[in-house]
């Protein structure tokens, strides 16, 4: 990603931030809600987590890009 | 002479751009390494889980290392946009959120010590995965720790981050690898 | 004074294990525990040793300071004390690697001597069953050790930078740092006799693994510290072929040694950290007291050999991958041909690296894990037999009607070649289930294997050390004691090995130190073979100590070879080139009219003046 002024990039993380905790409370209430089987859904919503983290928080494309 | 710099005019990857692969390879394959472990629970356990589980304190530490990983990436923004206040202010609440992060994992410690010692089935597993990935988030810390005070004199902030950079990616994987650990732990049924 | 870093790590490495060790001690008491239980001291003082004698070695002045915000100090050593040093020249660890890991080879090769004159007769000749397992699992790891490490840390630390027209590798800091973490390695190896030893084979399955002498512990401790050299090895490949390729060297004219060195290096990268995740379960059995292995608790002893074989199946391709690499390049280069069906072979590379990571559980037909399991893993382990295939006949194709030039390094690539075709087609033999399970734990299985690594991977090794003697050392070998040594080593080795296929048939079990009679004549033969095998390394040591010291000088390109590392002094200077070639081309178009590899660069630009005086 472009880089970002420091306002939006802070902003960003912060939302990115409020996904990841979403996520982990959701984890936590689908298992008790579901008694069985809800590993499928923890696999996906790792998976997002890991690809929100890596995007936003570790530029992960900066790997392929040209540098800024 | 042991130590030589390879001239500049040569290289055409920036040093910036090495150094980032190089973390990225050592990140793969540490991966594996919690690929592994995280296999041998469902090889070992399948997807049992006792129920004695501090459920309340799982979250919670989840959050926090979440939380820390969000100080971190401020930190780094602030170091990359020369925002010397704003780079010790957050790395010092990142070291502050993984220190609380490990005392959360010391008091679950001090619980599943009674409910499922190492030597049961779970325990091993748990212990194991806990364990290994502390040790991680301890490796982190003292990174953290090093950044910090080379920091206070601006280096950071004057146009080469690296060091910065690398340790919070290297503590952006020990949170990737803690949310996948939780639910393998606690969640899972 | 010159062996000074040495004398620093050691003491710091001693101070490091009495601290950590007390610490182990400590904490035990504190817990009520006995303080001075063995292993648990052992390991944590070991890990603060390990730390010790690194800093003390030289981490400390180079990298460590940094942390501190402390100027790293610079060592202004140019002659042969680098040798001796935490030196980040990629060429001075190349060799630090080769003749650690040749002295590592000699040891291991003695071992197997003494096993088999074990093994001369029936009944105990030298040794009880104990001290021949003990002898079996160090020769079985040290050589181990070599396959690993001897192409990808020795050849491939010295070319792969001067392959691609670099100056050094991406990380020079971590080179150094992954070679010197070996020694500890090889003194631990070393020590595990003075603690009884370690009996369960380079395998270390559990059960036995957890219950035997504290000898196992130091073996665990010494292949987790290899993992680590390996893990940081591959990755300083990696990143050094990814970035610092010079102008013009594109993927499709990267020689086919890099590519292979790329392709090992993706396996030790990921598929060492399994076996340092099995190795670490062990120590916890034996130190913290777990149950993954022990049933009675819900554990498994089946989840090591899993875990295991997971890495140590790739891991046969990190021996045998550079192995193809070298043997392809002096083929083509002394078939003054190009290299046939080359892109193939980069293709057969990586698909092998992809599949290797999917045939692990054909270790395991014969160890009670579900039936399901043998149908797919047999079918992978078939299918890998087919990229394999296309290297080898890659090597057939380039010599066909090549104008062979029949060197030293060029016989053995070729003993290569015959020696591998025995190997391979053995190994069908023990993909299918049906007769794997006959098979299993003989000397068929000995012999397969030694024929893919030993007169493969070494027989590699020997053409690799041979060519690139004269670019490492700067003089030349005697050709006739070469040529010597091919012959004698190719004959001694078949008599050596081609019998234990008949003796594996016949029921001679591996690991083991006493065999019905009736075997007696063909395990008499093997012993007497396997002592002139041994005797053909004198000829190797000799050639090489006494050409290094007054061999005739080297010229820069003996070989008339295309490729970069040729186009240097021998040895070539700090900087590898005085300035950087420009790639035009493929390596291996011998013959191909107008064809040019490279052009050197053009000297004396500001940059390079300025490098120059500064």
């Amino acid at each position: 990603m472009r880089r970002a002024s420091p306002r939006v990039a802070l902003r960003r993380g912060l939302w990115v931030f409020i996904a990841l905790v979403v996520l982990a409370v959701v984890e936590y209430l689908l298992t008790l809600v579901m008694k069985s089987g809800n590993l499928p859904w923890m696999v996906i919503m790792n998976i997002i987590d890991a690809g929100l983290i890596a995007y936003f928080f570790m530029h992960i494309a900066q790997l392929w890009r040209r540098e800024e | 002479m042991a130590v030589h710099a390879p001239a500049e005019a040569r290289r055409h990857v920036s040093r910036l751009a090495i150094n980032r692969l190089g973390l990225w390879l050592f990140l793969l394959s540490e991966g594996f390494l919690f690929a592994a472990i995280i296999s041998s629970r469902y090889y070992l356990q399948g997807l049992n889980r006792p129920e004695t589980l501090n459920q309340v304190l799982g979250l919670g530490i989840t959050i926090v290392l979440i939380a820390s990983s969000l100080s971190a990436y401020r930190a780094e923004t602030s170091a990359a946009h020369g925002d010397q206040k704003g780079f010790s202010r957050n790395t010092l609440a990142t070291i502050i959120f993984g220190a609380l992060f490990l005392v959360g994992v010391s008091i679950e410690w001090r619980e599943a010590f009674h409910q499922f010692p190492p030597y049961t089935g779970f325990g091993t597993i748990f212990f194991t995965m806990t364990g290994i990935h502390a040790f991680h988030v301890l490796t982190g810390l003292l990174a953290l720790g090093v950044v910090f005070f080379l920091g206070r004199d601006g280096r950071f902030t004057k146009g080469a981050s690296w060091g910065v950079e690398g340790t919070v990616k290297y503590w952006h994987f020990v949170d990737v690898a803690w949310v996948f650990i939780y639910p393998t732990l606690y969640l899972v049924n | 004074m010159a062996l000074l870093p040495l004398v620093r790590g050691l003491s710091l490495g001693a101070v490091g294990f009495l601290l950590g060790g007390g610490l182990a001690a400590g904490i035990r008491g504190l817990m009520g525990l006995d303080p001075w239980s063995a292993e648990p001291v052992i390991v944590v003082g070991y890990v603060f040793g390990l730390i010790g004698w690194l800093l003390g070695v030289g981490l400390w002045g180079t990298w460590a300071r940094e942390w501190l915000g402390l100027a790293p100090k610079k060592d202004h050593v140019h002659d042969w004390r680098r040798y001796f040093r935490f030196c980040t020249d990629h060429k001075v660890i190349g060799v630090q690697y080769l003749v650690t890991f040749m002295v590592i080879m000699l040891l291991g090769g003695l071992l197997a001597v003494l096993m088999r004159v074990e093994l001369m007769q029936p009944g105990k000749t030298l040794m009880g069953p104990g001290q021949f397992n003990n002898a079996m699992s160090l020769h079985g790891i040290l050589m181990v050790a070599v396959a690993v490490a001897t192409i990808m840390g020795g050849f491939a630390n010295f070319l792969v930078p001067l392959l691609i027209g670099a100056e050094d590798v991406a990380f020079p800091r971590l080179n150094a740092l992954s070679y010197w973490i070996i020694p500890p390695v090889a003194v631990l190896l070393l020590a595990t006799p003075l603690m009884g030893g370690f009996d369960a084979g380079w395998t270390a399955y559990p059960p036995l693994s957890v219950i035997n002498a504290p000898g196992q512990t130091l073996y665990l401790l010494a292949f987790l510290t290899f993992g680590i050299s390996s893990i940081v090895g591959g990755m300083n490949f990696l990143a050094t072929i990814i970035t610092l390729r010079a102008p013009g060297m594109s993927w499709s004219r990267l020689p086919i040694f890099v590519w292979s060195i790329f392709a090992a290096a993706l396996i030790s990268l990921t598929a060492t950290q399994f076996v340092a995740y099995g190795l670490l379960m062990i120590i916890l059995e034996r130190v913290a007291g777990t149950s993954f292995f022990n049933s009675a608790q819900g554990g498994a002893p089946l989840l090591y050999q899993h875990i295991f074989w997971f890495y140590s199946h790739p891991a046969v391709y990190i021996m045998i991958l550079p192995a193809f690499g070298v043997v392809l390049e002096v083929l083509a280069h002394f078939s003054r041909k190009p290299l046939f069906a080359y892109k193939w072979v980069v293709g057969a590379f990586l698909s092998i690296v992809v599949l290797s990571f999917f045939v692990w559980a054909h270790h395991l037909f014969t160890s009670g894990m579900a039936d399901y399991l043998h149908l797919p893993f047999m079918v992978t382990t078939e299918l890998i037999s087919i990229p394999t295939g296309v290297v080898f006949l890659a090597g057939l194709g380039t010599i066909w009607l090549g104008r062979l030039w029949l060197t030293t390094p060029m016989l053995f690539a070729l003993g290569f070649l015959f020696n591998f075709l025995i190997g391979g087609i053995t190994g069908i033999f023990l993909a299918d289930v049906p007769t794997d399970i006959q098979l299993q734990d003989t000397y068929f299985v000995v012999a397969h294997f030694h024929y893919t690594i030993m007169g493969g991977e070494v027989f590699a090794i020997m053409a690799g050390g041979y060519y690139w003697f004269p670019k490492i050392t700067g003089r030349m070998y005697n050709d006739r004691l070469g040529k010597l040594h091919f012959w004698w080593m190719l004959v001694t080795y078949n008599l050596t090995f081609l019998p234990m296929f008949w003796a594996g048939v016949q029921g001679m079990n591996r690991r083991v130190a006493d065999f019905p009679p009736e075997l007696a004549g063909v395990n008499l033969f093997a012993s007497i073979a396997s002592f002139f095998l041994a005797a053909s390394f004198v000829v190797l040591v000799y050639n090489l100590v006494v050409s290094w010291k007054r061999g005739p000088v080297a010229a820069a390109n003996p070989w008339r070879a295309r490729t970069l590392e040729w186009q240097t002094t021998s040895p070539p200077p700090l900087e590898n080139f005085p300035a950087e070639p420009q790639v035009m081309g493929s390596p291996y178009d011998y013959g191909v009219p107008g064809s040019v590899h490279s052009r050197p660069g053009i000297a004396g630009g500001a940059q390079e003046v300025k490098h120059a005086q500064g």
